[in-house]
This record gives structure tokens, sequence and C-alpha cells, in this order.
């Protein structure tokens, strides 16, 4: 169970004319998701989302707020003074760009993320980019290629291991990024807007695998995402953000049975309700205070 | 274009079918096809041999005097003669040993001192600005002061090739490091990655096309700095030739050195396009 | 339409004319075919010539002022001066022997009339000459590498007689051949330990302070690897072609110095002008200086 409490991000920055003004990328957020669930994060594009995706993920600090994992804190505001900074660092085993260590691989399993692009090295063919994650891990060499190859077929890139990613479609790229986050088996699968750059059939099928590999598997997962039709197909809850700065508007548990279809009609309600939510933002420009 | 494209990317799959001595030789073969294919390709051929004509019969017919402009059938002889009785081939070993010191003095110390910088601010900070101070002073200006502090020998030599080729290798090896997609840093570290696993095999492949380049640009300043090494007291290598050449008033032994030197340059050029070319498979078409 | 082609014209026509200036300014600042101006006959003459133990006669002349300071220059190599006499900043000047043909055909390519007047002679003899930092006598030759000319050198024949005679074992020394301008070089790269070269050849090696442990002045010159005309000849005294009558003063005042002296009046100069140490320039013959043989002419085309 993945929980965050009042998260905020505050970033002060320099606008167009030069003069210094702060941008509030996520305001509060406090958000609990249970074990095994499905859970997406819609809203407009640029409204902190992903921001607070990668809070989840412990590649940023909150400005304000925590984050615990199954009851456990695990982030919480970087601290001021360096003193502070390392005991902070003993305390608590995240990531972060000025806290991973510097020799050792201090692999997290509780928490594996899938990015849009840029989601595996393209140095590496299909078969290393696996296996480098399985040596974060800290699997044994001798077994390392078993297992990757078995990762690789169970998202359906059997015959694919030599490939580079370039010689690879997008889907299946994708596909190979879905197989690093499950190589190190962890309890939480994070993607920021994974299906974004595919082509809608390769999108639909992506989908189904991923609803078969999570039926299977019974991971936690929470996907950012832009397009509603794909939140509704394949979550149990979404979670409507608003504009900048991104606050929760509302969450919706999406009750229809699984297996879904796309065309149902209860889809479509429930679309037009988070359609509505969305025009009323955009159009209303409320402030939002905590 | 395209097809082009797509028959090298099978002839790289099928080459990593191969593996030990077939391996070698078909690489060998597809270098010599990729490097010496560009010359003797029809369109080439059609400027080169009337060029070669050229050279041969003006200097024959006395336009300009052939002491001054040697016809190639001369500079073959004189050069074969170089070759195999005045130990040519001794003097472009020595020279090549000189070159190949320099250049892995300069990759030893420009490559890691280039990931460095570019992987850490700290060092970036404190390094950089010095290097940015030093880089502008055009190699040989730097002679003099070498031939007084270290004389004139192998150390001179080698530490003359190696100014010419660490500028290049440090800041291209610093720009390619420090233009790494931060995307890719935030897949490794997402993981678990530690900073020297990240440096490993995130850092150092994503900089790898900037790394050769930059090895380009060093080999070429360091064939520019041997010669320049070799024409200030030296007592062997092609450089030497070259300047005993100039003593004897000759002008086709000069010509023999400066095809020599060519061709080494092209040579090693050639060798550094073709890790381009392989390297060519790691970039994601956007 | 008229107006356009007309100024089109008359832009082609200017660019074509600055092309033109730019050109013969190019032309006549480069001086490829001669050398700058008419100026040149009115300027003193001047000699070029290198600070080595074989110019004695010039040094003689310069000592006894016979020549003056200010019509000669001192340069590095011969090579400059004969670069010198190309581009016409000297001249005459002492050219090595061996350089003077190419240098000929050279300066003829390049437009300029060069012509050999005088030449310096020096003796033959077979040197042995070791690197500087070998400190060994004659027995300690063996095992050593040592250069020769050819393997019918007469000076290596003369060598390896005296050293039998000297009871000197030379069974497991290496002796590679190779060209005489190559020895010094390769003795500095430390290719070579010794060499079998003639005397003028071990002045230059004890100007770069190298030894010599055996020395025979009998030998002459005239084999296949020396013959003998052209290797007693050290240096030609080259002379640009529209100052050959300037410079017949010259000559008679060399060959003057060189026939005339006091053996120790010209060691004193020598020693003086070159830095050669005197203790070491008694051991040597004294160079002499002639005008130039029928011979050379003829080897030169002049």
């Amino acid at each position: 169970m993945i929980e965050a409490r009042r998260i905020s991000k505050f970033f002060s920055i320099v606008d167009e004319n030069g003069i210094a003004a702060g941008l509030t990328a996520v305001l509060s957020v406090s958000l609990r998701i249970p074990s095994g669930r499905f859970v997406s994060l819609v809203g407009p594009t640029g409204c902190g989302k992903s921001t607070f995706l990668e809070i989840l993920a412990g590649l940023q600090a909150p400005t304000e707020g925590e984050v615990y994992i199954d009851g456990k804190l695990v982030l919480e505001p970087l601290p001021g003074t360096r003193k502070e900074m390392e005991e902070y660092r003993k305390r608590y085993r995240f990531l972060s760009p000025i806290t991973n260590s510097l020799i050792r691989n201090n692999p997290k399993h509780d928490i594996a993320m899938i990015f849009q692009d840029y989601a595996v090295f393209p140095w590496m063919t299909a078969l290393k980019n696996v296996m480098f994650t399985l040596e974060l891990r800290g699997v044994r060499r001798s077994d390392r290629k078993g297992l990757a190859l078995r990762y690789l077929a169970d998202v359906g890139l059997a015959g694919a291991e030599s490939k580079y990613p370039s010689q690879m479609s997008g889907g299946m790229r994708q596909r190979l990024a879905l197989a690093r986050a499950l190589s190190v088996e962890p309890k939480i699968i994070l993607m920021d807007e994974p299906f974004a750059a595919v082509d809608a059939m390769t999108r639909e099928r992506l989908q189904d695998d991923l609803l078969r590999l999570w039926e299977e598997t019974g991971k936690t997962i929470v996907m950012v995402t832009h397009d509603i039709d794909e939140a509704l197909y394949l979550s149990d809850d979404i979670v409507v953000f608003s504009p900048l700065p991104g606050t929760i508007r509302n969450q919706i548990a999406v009750d229809i049975p699984r297996p879904r279809s796309r065309d149902a009609v209860d889809m479509s309600d429930l679309k037009t309700r988070i359609r509505k939510i969305y025009e009323y933002d955009a159009y209303a420009e409320t402030e939002y205070s905590i | 274009m395209n097809m082009k494209r797509l028959r090298e990317e099978e002839r790289v799959d099928t080459n990593y079918a191969a593996s030990g001595w077939n391996l070698v030789r078909r690489e060998i073969f597809s270098f010599l096809k990729a490097s010496c294919g560009s010359l003797v390709t029809r369109e080439f051929l059609s400027v080169s041999i009337p060029l070669l004509a050229l050279w041969e019969v003006i200097p024959r017919t006395g336009i300009v005097p052939s002491s001054l402009l040697p016809p190639p059938s001369y500079v073959a002889v004189i050069g074969w003669e170089m070759l195999s009785s005045q130990a040519l081939l001794g003097h472009i070993a020595i020279s090549l040993q000189r070159l190949f010191l320099g250049l892995l003095l300069a990759f030893a110390l420009g490559f890691p001192m280039g990931v460095m910088m570019g992987w850490n601010q700290f060092v970036r900070k404190h390094a950089l600005p010095l290097f940015q101070l030093l880089a502008p002073v055009p190699p040989p200006a730097w002679v003099p002061i070498t031939i007084i502090v270290l004389g004139v020998g192998l150390p001179m030599q080698t530490f003359l090739i190696f100014l010419g080729a660490f500028y290049p290798i440090l800041f291209n090896t610093y720009q390619g490091v420090k233009d790494t997609e931060p995307r890719y840093l935030a897949s490794g570290r997402v993981f678990g990655a530690s900073e020297w696993t990240l440096i490993r095999k995130v850092f150092i492949p994503h900089a790898l096309g900037p790394v050769v380049m930059g090895v380009k640009i060093g080999i070429a300043m360091g064939l520019v700095m041997l010669i320049i090494a070799e024409m200030h007291g030296a007592h062997s290598g092609v450089g030497y030739v070259l300047i005993e050449s100039k003593d004897y008033f000759r002008v086709d032994r000069m010509v023999v050195c400066m095809i020599v030197l060519g061709s080494t340059g092209w040579l090693l050029i050639e060798i550094m396009k073709y890790f381009e070319a392989k390297l060519a498979i790691w970039r994601m078409g956007r | 339409m008229q107006k356009a082609v007309r100024s089109n014209l008359l832009g082609i026509s200017l660019a074509l004319v600055a092309l033109a200036l730019v050109c013969w300014g190019l032309y006549r600042a480069a001086g490829v075919t001669g050398n700058g101006g008419n100026a040149a006959s009115n300027r003193p003459f001047v000699v070029g010539y290198v600070r080595t133990p074989l110019l004695a006669p010039v040094f003689v002349a310069l000592q006894e002022g016979t020549i003056s300071t200010k019509h000669t220059k001192h340069f590095d190599s011969g090579s400059e001066i004969g670069y010198g006499l190309i581009s016409g900043d000297l001249d005459a000047g002492f050219v090595e022997a061996a350089k003077a043909r190419n240098l000929l055909s050279l300066s003829r390519s390049r437009g300029v009339g060069l012509s050999a007047v005088g030449s310096i002679e020096f003796p033959y003899g077979a040197t042995l000459i070791i690197r500087k930092d070998l400190d060994i006598r004659l027995n300690d030759l063996n095992g050593r590498t040592i250069a020769a000319g050819s393997p019918s050198c007469r000076m290596l024949h003369q060598f390896t007689a005296d050293a039998k005679r000297l009871e000197v074992d030379l069974s497991r020394s290496k002796l590679i051949y190779m060209s005489f301008d190559d020895m010094l070089p390769a003795l500095e790269a430390r290719r070579i330990d010794a060499a079998v070269v003639k005397g003028a050849h071990a002045i230059l090696a004890e100007s770069e302070d190298h030894m010599v442990l055996y020395q025979n002045w009998d030998v002459q010159a005239g084999d296949e690897c020396c013959p003998a005309t052209l290797s007693q000849t050290e240096f030609l005294l080259i002379v640009r072609s529209e100052r050959v009558k300037d410079a017949a003063a010259l000559v008679s005042l060399l060959e003057q110095a060189s026939k005339k002296t006091d053996p120790d009046v010209t060691l004193k100069a020598t020693a003086k002008m070159t830095g050669f140490p005197e203790e070491k320039l008694e051991r040597y013959p004294i160079a002499t200086f002639a005008p130039v043989s029928a011979e050379w002419s003829r080897i030169l085309g002049i």
C-alpha cells in the first residue's frame, strides 16, 4: 500500500521577464492506494501529475508532505543542513540524484517506474537491458540470462532478445520497459504515460497485455495518463487532477466488472462525468486553497 | 538511402552470429570495403584518374620543372627505393610508436577526466576553467618550452603529441557525458543503480559517439604534433626524413613523406569512422 | 532589362580587374621567378658560411681582415645557405658537396641561376667514432654495433687491417651498412655504437661531442662507395650566376688564405671562430680551398 500525505512541490523559477516567481506544481495532495489496485491519475497536460509520480518513485523530494509504503515512512522533504542530510541519507533508502550511493547499488524492491520515452537503454540489447535490472536486484550471474529470457517471454518479446531498441518498434520498446520493471519484482509499478507514443492498435494490445500481467501478478499499478478512455478501460480508481497547481479534484471508483469492453455504455457515462470536471476547471479558473 | 541502411543493419545482424577468427575476418573485410570502397567509386575515379594523369604530364612536358613537382612515376620509384633500401619502414614504425604513445597517454588522461567533469558538478567547477584557459594555447607554441624542459627525445615528442590530442578528447568526452539524457539516468536510478553503475552503464555508453569524434580530432592533432616534434632535433621518424629531404633539396623525397603521412592519417581516421558506424546502431531514430 | 545587363557586366569586369590586380601583386610579391629587383647589384656582396673547422680558409681570411665581416653571414646549416641563395638573401655561400647537385637543379627549376666557383678539400682518412656516452677503448669494441658505408668500403678494410695489427678482436661485433649521412643520426638515436667514417665526418661528430677512437690519414678515397675526386670535396662555393664576376675576387682571396698561411695561425683562427678546442683541432689536417675543378663543373652541369 502506498500513501502520500499532503505532498506539495514548489519550484522557484525565473519567468520570461526575469522576475523571480514561484511555481507550485503539486499542492497538498493526499492519496492512499491500497495494494493490488490499478489506479490512474488523469488530468490536463502539465498539471503536475508526472511530478507527483516522480515524488512517489523517490526521484524527487517533496517540499512538504510524506510518502509511506506499507505504513513505513520512506520519503520526506530534504533537510537544510549537511549533518541532517547525512542522517537523512542513512535513514531512508530512497533514490534521488543527491542521495543514491556512489558505489553500491541500492535496489529498491518496492517500486519500479516506466517512462514514456527513454525508458530503455538503446546501447544494450533487450536481453542486456533486462539483465541490467536483474544485476541491480542482486541476482547471480549464472541465473541472470535465464531469468531475463523468462521475463521477456512474459511480455511477449520471446524472439527479440538480441535486438537493439533502435531495431524495435515503439510498442516493443514499451514491452521491454515493462519487462525491466517486472524483473525487479516490485510491489508497485508506476507508469508515466507509457502508451502515449505508440499507435492506437499497438496501444490496445499493450493495454490488454498489461491487464493480463496485472491480474496474474497482483501488483499495485499507478498510471499517469491523459487518455480518459485508457484510464476507464484499465483502472479500478481514477484520480482526477486539476490544472496547475495540481491538486486532487475528485477520485472516481470505476465499478464496471472486468473484462471490460471499450465501447460499453457505463464507460461513456463515467467519461462524461470526468469531462465535465475538466471543462469546469478549464473555464471556471477556481482558486484552490488548502 | 533507406535501402542501404537496411543492408548495413542486416550485415551487422549476421556479424553477431559469427565469433572468433571468422568474426575478425569479416570485420576486416567489411572495414576494407567501407574505407577503400569510397575511393574506388565510379564518381571519384572520374576525378582521381584525370588528376593523376595531369600530375604525371605537367612535369614531364616541362610546364612546371620536375624538381619542383615530381610526377607520380618518379615519386613511386623514389618511394620504393626509400622503403626497400633506406629504412623508411623503420622510420614509419618509430613515428607510429611515438604517435600511439602520445595518443594513449592523451586518452588515458583525457577520457577519465572528461567523464569526471561531465558527471560531477564539483569536479567540473574546479577543473574545467583551468582547461579552458590552457586549451587555446596552440600546441606548436609549446614546442620551445618543451625543448628547454624535456630536451629533445622521446619524452618531448610524447608530450607534444599528448598536448595535441588531449584537449579534443577531454572536451568531447566532457560534452558527451554532460549531455546524457536525464531520463536514462532516472530510469536507472529508479531501480537503485549507484553512481558508479550509472557511469559505467549509462554515462559512458551514451557518450561514446562524442568520444569517438574527440578521438578522431585527437588523432589529427596528434599527427600534426608528431611532425612538428620530429622536425625539431629528432634523429628518426618520418618528420625527420622530411626535414632531411629539405636539407638535401630533394622535393621527391618530401612528396613521399607527405604521401606516407597522409595515408597514415587516412587509415587511422577510417578506423575511427568504422567504429562510429558500428555505434550508430545504438542511436534510436526519432 | 538593358540596365540590369549593363550593371551586371560592369560588376563582373570590375571583379575581373580586381582579381587580375591581386594576382599580379601576389606574383610580384612571391618573386618565384627571380629575386627582389635591381637593387641586388648595388648591395654589398654577402657570403654565407657555417661554423665548421672544414671552412678554415674562410676563418683565416676573416682573421687577417682580407674579408670583412660585413660581407659574411653565418648560418646553422648548408641547407639554409642554399635556400638563402635561391631567395636572393645571399650572393654566395658554402654548401655541402653532397647537397650541391640537388640545390642546383632545384634553383634552376625556380628560375634562379647558380654556379660553383670553388671547392673546399679535406683529406679523406679513416676514422672510427663512438657515441659520446660510451667510455670504452678499442679493445672493448667487441659485441658492439658498428656502421660502415658498404662491405667493400676502403676505410672499413683499412680499419679492420689496423685492428688486426693492433690485436683488437672484432669477431663478435655486428656490422651494419648505411649511408654516411645516416650514421650520425643513427648514433644519436642509439641504433649504432660506432661508425667507420671519413675525416670530415669525424669533425662533425666531434663537434657533437662524440669521440674518435682511431684515425688513419693515409687512406685515399677511390672505391665504389667513395669515388676519388668527389669524396675529398666537402663544400662547394656556390654563387648566384649574375654575381659570378664579383665572386672572382673572393675566390682569389680564399686561395691565398689557403696556400700561404702558417698552420698555427690557421689553427688559432679556426678555434676562435668555431669554438672547436685547439687540442682536438691539432689532430686533424687543414682544409684547403681551390677553384672549382672541371670534374665538378661537369657533374653539376655548369
